[in-house]
C-alpha cells in the first residue's frame, strides 16, 4: 500500500483537492462532534461499573458502610492486604494453567475437526455440524450433572483435569468458529494443492493453516478470555480443593464469605483479575483484527 | 498489510464447481485412493470420541431422563420409571409453558436485536473516531468484556438496589418522582428492563469489537464511490457494507441468539437466586424444575424442548451456513 506513493502523489493533494464548500465543512464538523459525544456517552456507560469497582477498591472498611461514592482517604493498602488475605499468586497460576493449556488444547483439537467439517466430503458431515451446534444450545446447568458423574468415576474431581483435558479433544464453540473461518478460504487453493499432489494433511498444514493464522489467534483470544472468566465449572470440579482454585472462584468465595463486608478487597481483586486480560487484548489487537478480517475473504 | 498479501487473487469471486477447470488430476496410487474416504474420519476420531463422551453422554442422559418419572425418591433408588411422553404431555398442556416460551422468545428477540443493532452502530462509530477516542471506547468495551461476570452483575445489582442504589438516588436528584426506595424488580416489565440492560451490556463488547474488526475489510473505495454516486448512509450500509460483512453477521447472530435464549446467570444473580415465576425463562424454569422441586425428568424434558425450539429459531441461519458449503 505504501508503494502507491509515487512522486506524482506529492503534488496530488494540492492539485486535485477542490475547495470544500463551507456548508459541507460545517456538516462534517457537526457530524464529528455528534460522533464524539455519542462515543463519550458510550465510554461512560461502559466504564461506570468499572469506576465503581475502582472507587470501592480504594475505600476503608468504615467508609463502605456510609453512602458516599468517592473514597476518602484513598486506601491503597487494600491491594497489598489482598495478598495476605489469600494466596493470590497460586490462584493466578491455576487460572493461567486453565486458560493457557485450555487454549492450546482447544486450538490443537479444533483445527482438524473444523477442517473435516469445512473442506472434506463425507457422509454425515452436515448432521455432525448441526449436532455440534445443538450442543452449544444445551443449557449448561442441566448437562453438568451427568458430566460430573463421569469425572467422579475417573477420579478427577478436586483437580484441574476435568477443566483442561476435555479441551484437548474438541470444544464446540471453537470448532464452530474455525469451521466458519475455514469456509471462507477459497476452495481453489486446496484444489490447486491437490492437483500438485498434496494430501489432506499437507493441504491443512501448508495451505489452510498459514491463511488461518490470524483467525486462530482470534479464536485463541476468545477462548482464553472465556476460561479466565469461567467460574461455574472450576467451582463445580475444583471447588472442594482450595489448592486448585482459580482466581474466578476465589473472587466468588470472597463475595460469599464477606457478604459486603470485604467488598473493597473483592473489588481490588476484581481489578487485578481484569488487568491481565486488558493487557493481552491490546497486545493481541492487531492479530485479532486480521483474524476477523479473514472471515470475509470469500466476500 | 499482511492480510492483503495473503489474500488470494480470486478472492472476489465465488467459486462454483462449474468454473473450476477440469484439472488434469494426477492419478493417486491405489492405496491412497482406497484410504481417501477414511481421512475425514481419522481427523475426526479423537474429537468424536470425546465429544461423544462430553457432549453426547449428557445429551443421551438428558433425553432418557426426559422420558422418565425421576424425582428425589428415584434419585435415592438410583433409577427412574419409564413413562413415555408423559413429561412432554404435561409441559405442552400447561398454559404456563406457553407463557414462558413467549416470554423467552420476546426477551431473546429484543436482546439479539439490541445487541446486533447497537453493536453495529458502535462498530461504525469506532471507525469514525479519532484514535485517542477510539482507544478509550475500546478500553471501556474490553473492560466490560473482561470483568468477572459475578463482579459485574453485583455492581449492577447494587446500582439498581432499592435502598442504596445509585440509579434511584440519581433519578430522585433529577426530580423524577416516585423513585425513592423504588424496587425495580417489583414489576416484571421493569425488572426485565434491568435484566436486559445487564445482558446487552455484557454481550455488546464481543459483538461490537468483532464487527469493528470486520469492518476494516470493507473496501473504502467502494463505499466512497457509492457515496459519490449519491447513495445515503443507509444505502451504503445496506448495499456495500452488509454484503461484505455477511459471514461475520451470520456467526454473531447465531451465537447471540443461542446465548440470549439461554440467559441464566444474570436473572439468577440479580434476583438473589430466588426468581419468582414471573421471571422464569426456559433456562431458569428447567433448572428450578430439576433442582428446585427435584422433578429431574420434567426439567430434562424442558431442556430438550428448549434445544428443539432453538434449532427452529436458528434454522434460518443454520441453513445458510450449510448452504455456504464450498464444493
Amino acid at each position: 500500500m505504501t508503494a502507491v506513493s509515487s512522486p506524482g502523489a506529492r503534488a496530488g493533494p494540492v492539485a486535485t483537492r477542490r475547495r470544500v464548500p463551507a456548508s459541507v465543512r460545517r456538516r462534517r464538523r457537526l457530524l464529528a462532534v455528534a460522533n464524539h459525544s455519542v462515543a463519550i456517552a458510550l465510554s461512560i456507560m461502559f466504564l461506570i461499573p468499572f469506576a465503581f469497582i475502582v472507587s470501592t477498591a480504594l475505600m476503608t472498611n468504615q467508609q463502605m458502610g456510609s453512602l458516599s461514592i468517592w473514597p476518602s482517604p484513598f486506601r491503597w493498602a487494600n491491594f497489598t492486604d489482598l495478598f495476605e488475605f489469600f494466596p493470590f499468586w497460586r490462584y493466578a497460576w491455576n487460572s493461567l494453567l486453565y486458560a493457557g493449556l485450555g487454549t492450546v488444547g482447544v486450538v490443537l483439537s479444533g483445527i482438524p475437526v473444523a477442517y473435516a467439517l469445512s473442506r472434506l466430503q463425507w457422509r454425515g458431515r452436515q448432521v455432525s455440524f448441526v449436532l455440534l451446534l445443538s450442543t452449544l444450545m444445551l443449557p449448561v446447568q442441566i448437562t453438568i450433572v451427568p458430566l460430573y458423574i463421569i469425572f467422579v468415576r475417573l477420579g478427577w474431581i478436586g483437580s484441574l483435569k476435568p477443566l483442561i483435558i476435555p479441551l484437548f479433544f474438541g470444544d464446540a464453540f471453537t470448532i464452530f468458529l474455525l469451521r466458519q473461518f475455514f469456509m471462507t478460504i477459497p476452495q481453489e487453493l486446496s484444489d490447486a494443492a491437490r492437483v500438485d499432489g498434496a494430501n489432506d494433511l499437507q493441504i491443512l498444514l501448508r495451505v489452510i493453516l498459514p491463511l488461518a493464522k490470524p483467525a486462530i489467534a482470534a479464536v485463541a483470544l476468545f477462548n482464553f478470555l472465556y476460561c479466565w472468566n469461567d467460574f461455574f465449572s472450576p467451582l463445580l470440579y475444583a471447588g472442594n480443593n482450595p489448592d486448585t482454585w482459580t482466581l474466578a472462584i476465589s473472587l466468588q468465595q470472597l463475595t460469599q464469605l464477606s457478604r459486603g463486608i470485604l467488598a473493597n478487597l473483592q473489588m481490588a481483586a476484581s481489578i487485578l483479575f481484569t488487568l491481565p486480560v486488558l493487557v493481552i487484548f491490546f497486545l493481541a489487537q492487531k492479530v485479532f483484527v486480521e483474524g476477523v478480517t479473514l472471515t470475509g475473504v470469500k466476500g | 498489510m499482511r492480510a492483503v498479501e495473503t489474500r488470494p487473487p480470486s478472492s472476489r469471486r465465488r467459486a462454483t464447481p462449474a468454473e473450476r477447470p477440469p484439472a488434469p488430476r494426477r492419478r493417486p496410487g491405489a492405496r491412497a485412493r482406497r484410504l481417501r474416504p477414511l481421512v475425514p474420519y481419522t481427523l475426526l476420531a479423537p474429537a468424536l470420541l470425546v465429544l461423544a463422551a462430553i457432549l453426547g453422554f449428557p445429551l443421551y442422559r438428558l433425553l432418557s431422563l426426559s422420558f422418565q418419572q425421576y424425582g428425589l425418591k428415584e434419585l435415592f433408588a438410583g433409577r427412574g420409571t419409564f413413562i413415555g411422553l408423559r413429561n412432554y404431555q404435561d409441559i405442552l398442556t400447561d398454559p404456563f409453558f406457553w407463557t414462558v416460551v413467549a416470554r423467552t422468545m420476546v426477551f431473546a428477540g429484543v436482546a439479539v436485536g439490541l445487541t446486533m443493532g447497537l453493536g453495529t452502530l458502535v462498530a461504525l462509530l469506532l471507525r469514525n473516531l479519532a484514535r485517542p477516542m477510539r482507544v478509550l471506547v475500546t478500553a471501556g468495551l474490553v473492560a466490560a468484556w473482561a470483568m468477572p461476570t459475578l463482579t459485574a452483575i453485583s455492581i449492577w445489582q447494587w446500582m439498581f438496589d432499592f435502598e442504596f442504589g445509585v440509579v434511584n438516588w440519581l433519578l430522585t436528584r433529577l426530580g423524577v418522582d416516585g423513585f425513592e426506595q423504588h424496587n425495580w424488580f417489583d414489576q416484571p416489565l421493569q425488572g426485565f428492563t434491568v435484566i436486559m440492560i445487564v445482558v446487552v451490556w455484557g454481550a455488546l463488547p464481543f459483538v461490537a469489537i468483532t464487527l469493528h474488526a470486520g469492518l476494516t475489510q470493507v473496501p473504502a473505495e467502494l463505499e466512497e464511490a457509492a457515496r459519490v454516486d449519491g447513495a445515503g448512509a443507509w444505502q451504503v450500509f445496506r448495499h456495500i457494507t452488509l454484503p461484505v460483512m455477511k459471514p461475520i453477521f451470520l456467526i454473531l447472530a447465531t451465537l447471540s441468539t443461542i446465548w440470549d435464549f439461554k440467559v441464566f446467570t444474570q436473572i439468577w444473580v440479580l434476583l438473589n437466586q430466588r426468581p419468582s415465576r414471573e421471571y422464569f425463562l426456559l433456562g431458569i424454569w428447567s433448572y428450578s424444575e430439576s433442582f428446585g422441586v427435584t422433578r429431574y425428568g420434567k426439567g430434562a424434558a424442558i431442556a430438550v424442548i428448549m434445544v428443539i425450539l432453538l434449532l427452529l429459531v436458528t434454522s434460518f441461519y443454520v441453513r445458510q451456513m450449510l448452504r455456504a458449503v464450498g464444493p
